[in-house]
């Protein structure tokens, strides 16, 4: 199927990438960029743990540390965890509805570039002078004070990442919902795309919000408005409301993506279809919709009236309800299956199971009663530690492990894979369960210096031993993805086996995708495993 | 039985020890038919080459969708009846205004009388490094009466802060243009931190004081030792 | 749908040149923001800006030759912009979520903060204004599906007289205020107002921009019923969009925000 002036990536020249419009170019390029901007925020988390490693300031002043944790939680939150999604989303989601491209592909390059742009100012920042030391949420006041730094640079990062996921977001809810290929009905897509397409539509409603939010941060700053200042009548909550308006989905877009990930690859390695595939798609939206609801959890000790308070939490601890279902389905997916234990596999399992801890966890801090004494302290830190640096980002390196051969035509080292695998769930464990203890004792977030007190010092200390192996073994996993480009063994179209739209084309795809529009028969279904083996008999 | 520490932490204890049970239940309940499963149905050659037909069952998918959430309005409710009491403080509370600015902290008792906290002064000047909290100097210490309800309420002069009693296990806000309120006691004798929990730049994390509990007694010497006119031109910085 | 045919030439759609010199424009402009209020350096900035413009100037028009000049519209357009105007409809929440929460919330100081010079006819006008250019707009958009490009482009004319009118009454009307003392940083009231009708001012300045692309897609007959179609449809929807904000932010804005 080969098409006319095919060439895979490597040999493509700078001009052919820069210019692309092609959604498996520009898929790559958002995952190269996210992954670049993991390491920078990676390397940045690393020196906050050296910092935390003893009491006193040892290796940088409170100013430094304060910028670093800025630096990480802005750089993991919107390129890797939100921004990487964009990276497996443009790659499959033409693929699995049988397009040959996006619905609007050179406003999908452009999505790319507005991102770049942001990618550029947050490098600017790192420079001497334009430092930003106002944390990933920027609550005013502080983040008008000087100490702040220029608000300017958050603001418009904001921004520009803001227009780079809205035009993608309707660019992608369009192409899923106008431009499946016949036979592929909404009931038949792929759970990963009912979950990319919640993701969008939680984007379309939710950034607005937030740009919303950071223009009035901007206008105080530089125009003299009066939107966060007491005496002129403005209300600093106004920004934490506005903000987590947004910013309580976004957890959402960033774990719904992670959800439909793990059901492609438990699917596919349990040789089944997921179990309940229509409870799924409810659980998706029931999700997305409930999100919107949940946001005043964040401000419990804000100085928000007691009975709103109340009200949240009945509205935050019931999401519990359909993530369990999604938890259930796919526990319940492994029953009877035919289960092979490949290195996504792994990863998709360890994923599960860590988003557990973190889930279980976040339903305490969605009590008041609970959370009056833990809310900003590191058992929260914890909890999204569970939920974004391991679920998420476990699923993702599953993901990359299993689209491997699709995106480069090789394959990875699977022993390799294992190891780093080993390696980061024990440094994982050993680093974020230890944070949920010393924030039990009450250690406060985004203390570069903390009390000599005993037990604290003893955790802290565990706690950086358990980042530089988690830190070693991603090492490990990012290397052996790299090595392998170049290293790995061949491999076919369809090494896993699957009857998803995605394997039916050679690897890596050519151009155009699809020579013909594919029609699909009535007994293909993404996860029907015995159709595929019915294909390979009649041929 | 141990006497309480502090209140009203044994609040937050007690929802603490509910929710580890409740999650440990849970994990347990997912993980070992998950384990289980993995086992069993694991790919063999000969043996588990294909996935067997499974029905889908509404029974159990209703049963999943119940019970969690019967246990989830049941953690609500119960939170909600500790947090009418963890948020109320009693009638008889004493009633402190602090008032919170980077970075430091004032307090100013019923009296007049005013405590002014910095972040230099819980470090070693020398050494910038935090001391023990009976290491600090008393005279930034707030001292607090023993077995008595403390109402506190706070503001901030700038920026957001948050008031954190490191053994009542309570926090709230400090916010600039508006009054929050929290409360506690303290049963034991001795030096406790209060840290400073919203970020508020270079110098938040040592932006802690000490709370100083004494005996009721002397806590009444201390009050009055050195109050100036209760002029109210003092309060003019609130 | 379009795409079942075999409608891109092997190769020839994976290119286009023109979204990386729009994206390096809308780059540019945030440093623009910064060389001028951050780092101080005006020099810096009119560089930046300068650069800007041409790119983006370049880009787009760019972009639309090639629009024009290449491959098929698939008709995708039009829910692409419903879901558009829904984020629009969001960002408008947010201002108003400011404004009525310090409505709400000062409603005993807000009568201190009205200023004199406030008056209701001027947003009478302004109204009656966006209301006969929301009519000439819906004409425009009939007599184009009739195929009369020409008096399609001259109703779109009209509406931009209209809306241009509206533009000047109304930054007349804020230059009398802001003169009267009543300024963007008076009060949440001056906040409110500046901003809702600021930002509502901005969307009439993008459909003024947007239908100077449709006339010229009309009388050069560009905009025919297989190409420029969703253009025109989308500008009237947005349009009609600009205009309903307008009541809910006049309606604000003015009325309930001068009432004692
Ligand atoms: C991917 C990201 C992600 C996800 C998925 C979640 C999921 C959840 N989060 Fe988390 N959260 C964050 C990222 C995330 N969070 C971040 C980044 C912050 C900090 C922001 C900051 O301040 O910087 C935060 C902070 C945060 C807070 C604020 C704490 C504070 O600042 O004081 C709260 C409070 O309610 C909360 C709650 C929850 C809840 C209830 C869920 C639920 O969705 C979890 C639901 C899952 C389960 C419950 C497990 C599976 C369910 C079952 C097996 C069924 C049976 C279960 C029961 C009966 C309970 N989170
Ligand atoms: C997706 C989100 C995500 C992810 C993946 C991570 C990953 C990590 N985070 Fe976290 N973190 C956040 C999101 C995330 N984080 C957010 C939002 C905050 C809150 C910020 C705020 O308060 O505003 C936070 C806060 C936060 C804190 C709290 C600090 C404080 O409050 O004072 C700490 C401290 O330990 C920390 C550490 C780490 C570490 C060690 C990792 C590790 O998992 C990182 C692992 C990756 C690498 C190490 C890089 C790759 C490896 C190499 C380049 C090889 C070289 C390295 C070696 C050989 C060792 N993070
Ligand atoms: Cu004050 Cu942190
Ligand atoms: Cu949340």
């Amino acid at each position: 199927m080969a098409a006319v002036g095919y060439r895979p990536y490597f040999s493509a020249g700078l001009k052919e990438w820069i210019f692309t419009t092609d959604h498996k170019k520009i898929g790559i390029m958002y995952g190269v960029t996210s992954l670049i901007f993991f390491l920078i925020a990676g390397l940045s988390a690393l020196a906050v743990r050296m910092e935390l490693y003893q009491p006193g300031l040892q290796y940088m002043s409170e100013d430094t540390y304060n910028q670093a944790l800025t630096v990480h939680g802005v750089i993991m939150q919107f390129w890797w965890a939100v921004g990487i999604w964009s990276s497996f989303g443009n790659y499959l989601l033409p693929l699995m509805i049988g397009a040959r491209d996006v619905a609007f592909p050179r406003l999908n390059a452009l999505s790319y570039w507005f991102f770049f742009a942001a990618s550029v100012l947050a490098i600017i920042t790192l420079l001497p002078g334009n430092h930003i030391k106002m944390m990933w949420t920027g609550y005013p006041p502080f983040s008008l004070n000087d100490n702040a730094g220029p608000v300017a640079f958050y603001t418009l990062i904001i921004h520009l990442l803001g227009a780079s996921s809205l035009a993608s977001a309707i660019n992608l809810v369009v192409t899923n919902l106008t431009m499946r290929a016949p036979g592929i009905t909404l009931k038949k897509m792929n759970l990963f795309l009912h979950s990319f397409l919640a993701m969008n539509v939680i984007q379309i409603l939710g950034v607005p919000a937030l740009a919303g939010a950071v223009t009035m941060l901007l206008m105080d700053k530089y125009f003299q408005t009066a939107f966060f200042d007491p005496t002129r009548g403005g209300d600093p909550l106004l920004y934490q409301n506005l903000f987590w308006f947004y910013s309580h989905p976004v957890v959402y877009v960033m774990i719904l993506p992670a959800f439909g990930l793990i059901s492609e690859m438990i699917a596919t390695f349990s040789r089944r279809e997921i179990f309940g595939k229509t409870s799924m798609i409810f659980a998706i939206w029931g999700i997305a919709i409930l999100g919107f609801m949940v946001w005043i959890h964040h401000m419990f000790t804000s100085g928000v009236p007691d009975w709103i308070r109340i009200l949240f939490s009945y509205t935050t601890v019931l999401i519990g309800v359909p993530t369990g279902i999604k938890i259930f389905n796919w526990i319940f997916t492994l029953y009877k299956g035919s289960i092979r234990f490949t290195a996504p596999m792994l990863y998709t399992l360890s994923a599960i199971f860590m988003f557990l801890i973190g889930g279980l966890t976040g339903i305490p801090l969605g009590l008041p009663a609970f959370d009056i004494a833990v809310h900003d302290s590191h058992f929260v830190v914890a909890h999204f530690h569970y939920v974004l640096g391991m679920a998420l980002t476990l699923a993702a390196f599953g993901g990359f492990h299993y689209w491997y051969p699709k995106f480069t035509g090789r394959m990875y080292s699977e022993l390799w894979a294992k190891i780093a695998l080993v390696l980061i769930m024990i440094g994982s464990n050993l680093f974020y369960f230890l944070q949920f203890i010393v924030g039990l004792e009450g250690m406060p977030r985004r203390y570069a210096d903390y009390p000599a007190i005993d037990s604290w010092i003893r955790l802290h200390e565990l706690q950086t031993y358990g980042a530089m192996i988690l830190g070693f073994g991603i090492l490990v996993a990012v290397a052996n993805l790299i090595l392998s480009t170049k290293l790995g063994k061949k491999a076919d179209g369809n090494p896993w086996q699957s009857p998803s739209l995605e394997w039916l084309v050679p690897s890596p795809p050519p151009p155009h995708n699809f020579d013909k529009i594919p029609h699909m028969p009535e007994d293909w279904d993404p996860y029907n495993y015995e159709w595929l083996e019915k294909q390979h008999k009649k041929q | 039985m141990k006497e309480i520490l502090a209140y009203p932490a044994n609040y937050w204890q007690t929802m603490y020890e509910i929710w580890l049970f409740i999650s440990v239940v849970i994990y347990l309940v997912v993980f070992l038919p998950a384990a289980y499963f993995l086992i069993k149905y694991r790919y063999r050659k000969g043996v588990n080459e294909k996935a067997q037909e499974v029905k889908e069952s509404k029974a159990l998918e209703v049963l999943w969708t119940i019970i969690p959430t019967i246990v989830v309005i049941y953690l609500a409710t119960h939170s909600f009846a500790f947090y009418r009491i963890q948020r109320n403080a009693p009638e008889n509370a004493l009633e402190i205004k602090v008032t919170a600015f980077m970075w430091g902290w004032e307090f100013e008792y019923p009296n007049g009388k005013k405590v002014y906290s910095f972040f230099n002064s819980v470090v070693n000047p020398e050494t910038n490094v935090y001391l023990k909290p009976e290491e600090v100097n008393d005279m930034f210490k707030a001292y607090i009466p023993e077995d008595t309800p403390i109402k506190v309420l706070c503001t901030s002069r700038d920026v957001i802060h948050s008031f954190y009693v490191h053994p009542a296990k309570v926090t709230e806000d400090c916010v600039p243009g508006r009054i929050t309120h929290l409360w506690f006691q303290i049963n034991q004798q001795g030096d406790y931190w209060v840290f400073c929990r919203e970020y508020c730049g270079t110098q938040h994390s040592k932006m802690a004081a000490v709370l100083k509990v004494v005996p009721k007694g002397e806590f009444e010497k201390w009050l009055n030792q050195g109050v100036q006119s209760n002029n109210p031109s003092d309060k003019q910085n609130l | 749908m379009a795409q079942h045919e075999v409608h891109h030439h092997l190769g020839e759609h994976e290119y286009s040149y023109w979204p990386l010199p729009v994206g390096l424009a809308v780059l540019l402009v945030p440093l623009t923001f910064i060389a001028l209020m951050v780092w101080q350096k005006p020099m810096l900035a009119l560089v930046f800006g300068g650069v800007s413009l041409v790119l983006f100037v370049l880009g787009v028009m760019g972009w639309i030759n090639e629009f024009f000049s290449k491959g098929h519209e698939e008709g995708l357009g039009m829910p692409a912009m419903m879901f558009f105007i829904v984020s629009e409809v969001v960002i408008f929440g947010t201002m108003f979520a400011g404004f009525y929460m310090a409505r709400v919330t000062h409603a005993e100081v807000w009568s201190q903060w009205i200023p004199k010079d406030m008056n209701l006819t001027i947003p009478l006008i302004l109204t009656f204004i966006l209301w006969a250019s929301s009519a000439t707009i819906a004409l425009a958009e009939k007599f184009f599906e009739k195929g009369k490009n020409g008096l399609s482009a001259l109703f779109v004319f009209v509406t931009m007289l209209l809306g241009s009118a509206f533009m000047v009454i109304h930054v007349m009307e804020w230059l009398h205020l802001w003169h009267g003392g009543f300024t963007l940083g008076s009060n949440m009231y001056g906040t409110g107002f500046y901003m809702l009708t600021g930002i509502h001012t901005s969307h009439i300045v993008v459909g003024l921009l947007t239908m100077i692309v449709a006339i010229y897609l009309l009388l050069t007959g560009k905009a025919t019923q297989h190409k420029g179609h969703t253009y025109i449809k989308a500008i009237t929807m947005y349009w009609h969009f600009v205009d309903i904000m307008w009541l809910l932010v006049a309606s604000s804005a003015y009325l309930i925000g001068s009432l004692a």
